[in-house]
């Protein structure tokens, strides 16, 4: 069975990673249907999440893109303390640099996500068609 | 199915997702018809903008986790509805 907790990897965030890439944009029913999903997922954390990418700088931003994030054709691109900042936590759950974007309350994630400053950016490396 | 299905998707699943794994995944109450959501199958998986093939790679009880194809959907086309497991 499942466990009901997302594994949380025991180093810290390393320093350099100062920025969380997600694919797509901030559409807040997406991301509403996806932090409930998680909570679904992992009833046992007590937390609301949703799942980023932690980069160093712009050059794995674009090696994201090129890679896990292909399918997208915009990221959105936040900086980690602007993150901490607005309440959202940022947790490294699973293989790196998977982070889990967490809150307790659902609205409270989904509006802080969306007000919180970022920038979105096409991919280059999409190959559109759909 | 929670919500409203996208159009042309088998099964929603945010492709930033993984778990440990390292896969994306979803529920399979996530899928317009469970009966297509079987290991070694190739559906469409996607949620918001975004769309992929992804064969089916994983069933763990309610959880699906899928490998998704790199590139667009009419790419990989010629494989949805095969199982390969």
């Amino acid at each position: 069975m499942p466990e009901d907790v997302p594994r949380i990897r025991l180093a810290p965030l390393p320093s350099a990673a100062v920025l969380v890439v997600r694919g797509d944009v901030l559409d807040p029913d997406v991301l509403r249907a996806d932090a409930t999903r998680f909570v679904k997922r992992y009833p046992g954390w007590g937390r609301y999440g949703v799942s980023g990418f932690l980069a160093n700088d712009d050059a794995e931003v674009d090696v994201l893109c090129e890679t896990r994030l292909e399918r997208f054709a915009t990221v959105v691109v936040f900086r980690v303390a602007d993150l901490v900042a607005a309440g959202v936590d940022v947790v490294p759950t699973f293989g790196a640099p998977h982070v889990t974007l967490a809150a307790i309350e659902l609205d409270a994630l989904v509006d802080r996500l969306v007000a919180c400053q970022h920038e979105t950016r096409a991919n280059v490396h999409h190959q559109g068609g759909d | 199915m929670s919500g409203t299905h996208p159009e042309g998707v088998d099964l929603v699943v945010d492709l930033n997702s993984e778990d440990e794994s390292g896969l994306p995944w979803s529920f399979i109450d996530e899928a317009s018809d469970p009966g297509l959501i079987v290991e070694g199958s190739w559906i469409v998986v996607g949620e918001g903008t975004a769309r992929a093939v992804a064969q089916v790679a994983e069933i763990d009880g309610r959880v699906v986790r899928v490998r998704p194809l790199p590139g667009p959907v009419e790419r990989h086309r010629h494989l949805l509805g095969k199982r390969i497991a």
